[in-house]
């Protein structure tokens, strides 16, 4: 198990710069996320950690040793693919023993090792089979216990669960947590799926373009993203674009000046640089009222008209026509009377739960 | 609608019959006739060994014999090694000249033997390799390597790399990950150019005339040698030996390996 630290690294694939001067450190034991939309840049950045591809500048250390000339094969990472890449030929048995096979590990010592792995992903019974005989969901636990058997430093992930079907990637998420956690393995799974990212990981990392554009806690990165990206990527927001140097510090708070005239309040935020700022509220953090009820003192208000609501059982979802931008609100199913679609309803929600954030 | 059918139907099984018929007749009418007696193909059928006897005396013949399937041997090692390490290199790397390269692979198969076998009699001399076995496994080689290089590339194309790099990331050094991972899925490739390779090799007449010396030939310059002569039925005893051989080691293969599934 090890630490893996990469420090400014870059790669450009002609004129195309795929990742752009990443610094990102993940702590020994740790469960990270690498989160982005395709194309940003994951894959790189897993393949020259692994050592498949190589950084045109920046450095990269496990376990604090640079492994800049070390190759893939020394580098004792573990990797699980996208489609498996189980060897087609080798049985089940043969599959997961091969790391031990090529390091000339003993016979004996294979086969309790490659039973204990077994045990861990609960695929007993399954050893000779081939891999075209496996179902989706045991291939994938193959794959896992391929990966793990030689006790490799770190566990890379690339989108692993994203062939599977709904059920199997959710039963999948669960196993691949407790198992890391039985493990202790520095993990990092890439993925483009946030609620994946949000549910196992103890850290996530943002990809735009090839920029790390925020890293820290699932929650963090939730209440508090640093840009627009990383607020619509993670989660749903609305944005509300404010005047330019609008932006007024104060006391207790500060105030914001939208595009559309009206001024909101917000917590002080750490954004140094005032002068372009768009706001962003979680739509589960704003609720309705009707027009002619009084919001509590204090709450940020704005006015709207129902365009429609979406009922999905437990939750409701309303989309609100606001001047010319279309927010939403989720609200709990709790048994209030919905807002009939073309109805006036004043938008309501806490100061400190509006995000500011540099353009 | 089912009249007009009906006598497609009987129109291409009367179609697949003549071609069998012109295809294997031949064939069976030769191994049936060095059975015969008369050398004449006088019938009725008087079976007789006393073609497979003389065959026995007949040293020119199984020299010969003995010759073809050595070089056939050789140029099938050969020519598989090589030809399987330059489409692996087609597969792998990006070098300049590769499209050129490829390309070339092509018009040795479409040139006439004759114009092939020409050109390098007139090559190997000017060269100082002249001619004989040696010249013979030079052009043999020659003609099977593109061969090679199309049938096991058309293997590769099926190729997951990933499969590489994930032999790679478990450890295995490039060289254990050629002989567990990329090797196992090429061989029932290789094995179907290997046939290729053979049969060029075996059945190869017109290179091969050119560059025997008397003395040292092969089997099909010789039977051909010996026809000249004028025909005896030994030719017969030994072109029915040649293909049942060749038959069964075909559909030992041909079992072995399912040619085209994966195995
Ligand atoms: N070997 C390569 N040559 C050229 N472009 C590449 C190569 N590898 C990746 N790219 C490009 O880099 C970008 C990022 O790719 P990738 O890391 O695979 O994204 P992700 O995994 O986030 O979907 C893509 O636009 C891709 O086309
Ligand atoms: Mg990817």
């Amino acid at each position: 198990m090890a630490a893996i630290s990469v420090n400014g690294v870059s790669r450009q694939f002609g004129s195309f710069r795929a990742l752009d001067n990443v610094s990102i450190d993940f702590a020994d034991g740790g469960f990270y996320a690498l989160l982005g939309p395709s194309g940003s840049g994951k894959t790189t950045l897993l393949r020259v950690i692994a050592g498949f591809d190589f950084p045109d500048t920046g450095t990269i250390t496990i376990g604090g040793e640079s492994v800049e000339s070390i190759p893939v094969e020394k580098r004792e990472v573990g990797l699980m693919f996208q489609n498996y890449a189980l060897f087609p030929h080798m049985t089940v048995y043969d599959n997961i023993a091969f790391a031990l096979t090529v390091r000339h590990t003993a016979r004996a010592e294979i086969r309790s090792r490659v039973h204990e792995v077994l045990e861990l992903v609960r695929l007993q019974g399954l050893e000779s089979r081939k891999p075209a005989e496996l179902s989706g969901g045991q291939k994938q636990r193959v794959a896992l216990a391929r990966a793990i058997v030689f006790r490799p430093r770190v566990l890379l992930l690339d989108e692993p669960l994203s062939a599977l079907d709904k059920s199997l990637r959710l039963e999948m998420q669960v196993e691949l947590k407790r198992i890391q956690r039985e493990v202790g393995i520095t993990t990092l799974l890439v993925t483009h799926d946030q609620e994946e990212a949000l549910t196992l990981s103890d850290r996530i990392g943002i990809l735009n373009h090839g920029v790390l554009v925020q890293q820290g806690a699932p929650l963090d990165i939730y209440e508090h993203p640093a840009t627009p990206f990383a607020a619509t990527f993670l989660g749903d927001a609305n944005l509300l674009s404010a005047q330019t140097g609008s932006f007024l510090p104060g006391a207790g708070g500060c105030s914001v000046r939208l595009q559309s005239g009206s001024t909101i309040q917000c917590d002080n935020p750490d954004v140094l640089d005032s002068r372009d700022i768009v706001c962003a509220v979680r739509p589960e953090k704003m609720h309705l009222l009707r027009s002619d009820e009084t919001p509590e003192p204090g709450m940020n208000t704005l006015s709207a008209t129902v365009v429609r609501h979406i009922f999905a059982g437990s939750s409701l979802s309303y989309e609100l026509a606001w001047h010319d931008t279309t927010l939403r609100v989720f609200a709990q199913n709790n048994g209030a009377p919905l807002f009939a679609e073309g109805s006036p309803v004043t938008i309501v929600w806490h100061p400190s739960h509006t995000i500011v954030m540099n353009a | 609608m089912k009249r007009p059918t009906r006598y497609l139907t009987t129109l291409s099984k009367v179609y697949l019959g003549v071609i069998l018929l012109f295809l294997y007749v031949p064939i069976v009418v030769m191994a049936v006739m060095s059975f015969n007696a008369s050398p004449l193909y006088a019938l009725p059928l008087e079976l007789t060994l006393d073609w497979y006897r003389a065959l026995a005396s007949n040293h020119k013949l199984i020299d010969a014999g003995i010759n073809s399937l050595k070089l056939a041997v050789m140029t099938t090692v050969i020519a598989s090694l090589l030809g399987t390490a330059a489409a692996l290199a087609f597969f792998r790397y990006e070098f300049p000249g590769k499209r050129l390269l490829q390309i070339l692979l092509y018009p040795p198969i479409a040139i006439p033997w004759l114009i092939i076998g020409t050109s390098m009699l007139i090559f190997f001399f000017w060269i100082g390799i002249g001619r004989g076995l040696h010249a013979m496994l030079l052009g043999h080689v020659a003609l099977a390597l593109p061969y090679v290089v199309i049938v096991v590339s058309a293997r590769l194309a099926g190729f997951d790399r990933t499969l590489e790099e994930a032999a790679r990331s478990l450890g295995a050094s490039p060289l254990q990950v050629l002989r567990y991972v990329t090797l196992p899925y090429l061989l029932p490739g290789v094995v179907a150019a290997g046939l290729f390779a053979f049969a060029v090799s075996f059945d190869q007449f017109v290179v091969s005339y050119f560059l025997a010396v008397p003395g040292v030939s092969t089997l099909p310059v010789e039977i051909y040698t010996a026809i000249r002569k004028g025909f005896t039925p030994e030719v017969n005893a030994i072109a029915t030996l040649v293909i049942s051989v060749s038959m069964v080691l075909l559909l030992a293969v041909a079992r072995l390996y399912k040619f085209g599934g994966t195995r």
